[in-house]
């Protein structure tokens, strides 16, 4: 098991950048071919915004990320805050047939990046939430 | 985040390159929203070259759908490809939306509103 980032952060829109750039950058030293990553940076994102939106309420928390690779298997990101229980995995996909006046985005955020890893998995440690989201490094995935 | 508009016998074409996601998106959706209200309904929006879109992207994009709706216009989507072709994939965007090959073909198709 290999540390490859841990990084803490104000849960600020403005931050969103600086935490996708830095995991990009531990994705890519992992081995995670560049169509995954781009995959990995929407799940993350979508969990970022997420929390900087909703966590929080009147106050601007922290979040922190870190990642590690497991072996030369699996790069595993996590994203811990301190705000209130939320499990993402628990959200139910929107409406993806409705037609346009019916369709909305919530809940879409949630769906891709769980359609978009291989795995996710939520965990309540006292004060936090933790996501863990595992993309598979040798995955024979066809890449687009 | 930029996008470039140029305008067509069919309709007006808009190039979006780059990135959308939730820092960028709010300010696209001003630009696309003016061009409506500029009187432009007919909208080609070429993807060639956009690199990246997240859910708030695609906030974007149905907001500007339900308001070219409202305005009875339309709304056609060309060289998708990538990863975004992959959220559109997922999210049901190509059942919602009609999305071609071609500048050439979208424009075809969007002057004639289904």
């Amino acid at each position: 098991m290999k540390d490859l980032l841990s990084l803490v952060l104000p849960a600020r829109l403005e931050n969103l950048w600086t935490f996708v750039e830095a995991t990009r950058e531990a994705a890519v030293k992992a081995g995670l071919p560049r169509q995954r990553v781009l995959k990995l940076e929407v799940a993350l994102e979508e969990v970022l915004v997420n929390i900087m939106q909703y966590a929080y309420e009147g106050y601007t928390g922290e979040i922190r990320i870190a990642c590690r690779s497991c072996g030369r298997r699996l790069f595993v990101t996590e994203i811990i805050d301190n705000g209130s229980p939320f499990n993402a995995t628990a959200v139910a996909p929107p409406d993806l047939a409705a037609e346009l006046d019916k369709r909305r985005i919530g809940g879409l955020g949630i769906h891709l990046m769980k359609t978009f890893v291989d795995a996710v998995s939520y965990r309540r440690e006292g004060e936090k939430n933790i996501l863990a989201l595992t993309m598979s490094l040798a995955s024979p995935e066809l890449d687009m | 985040m930029q996008f470039e508009t140029r305008k067509e016998p069919e309709g007006t074409v808009l190039e979006i390159a780059g990135r959308m996601d939730a820092t960028t998106a709010p300010e696209l959706e001003k630009g696309l929203l003016a061009l409506v209200d500029g009187g432009e309904n007919r909208l080609v929006i070429d993807l060639k070259d956009l690199q990246y879109i997240s859910s708030a992207g695609l906030r974007t994009l149905l907001t500007l759908a339900k308001r070219l709706k409202m305005e009875q216009g339309n709304l056609v989507f060309a060289n998708l490809r990538g990863p975004a072709a992959e959220v559109f994939r997922v999210s049901g965007f190509y059942t919602l939306f009609t999305v071609c090959d071609s500048v050439a073909a979208a424009l075809d198709r969007v002057g004639k509103p289904e």
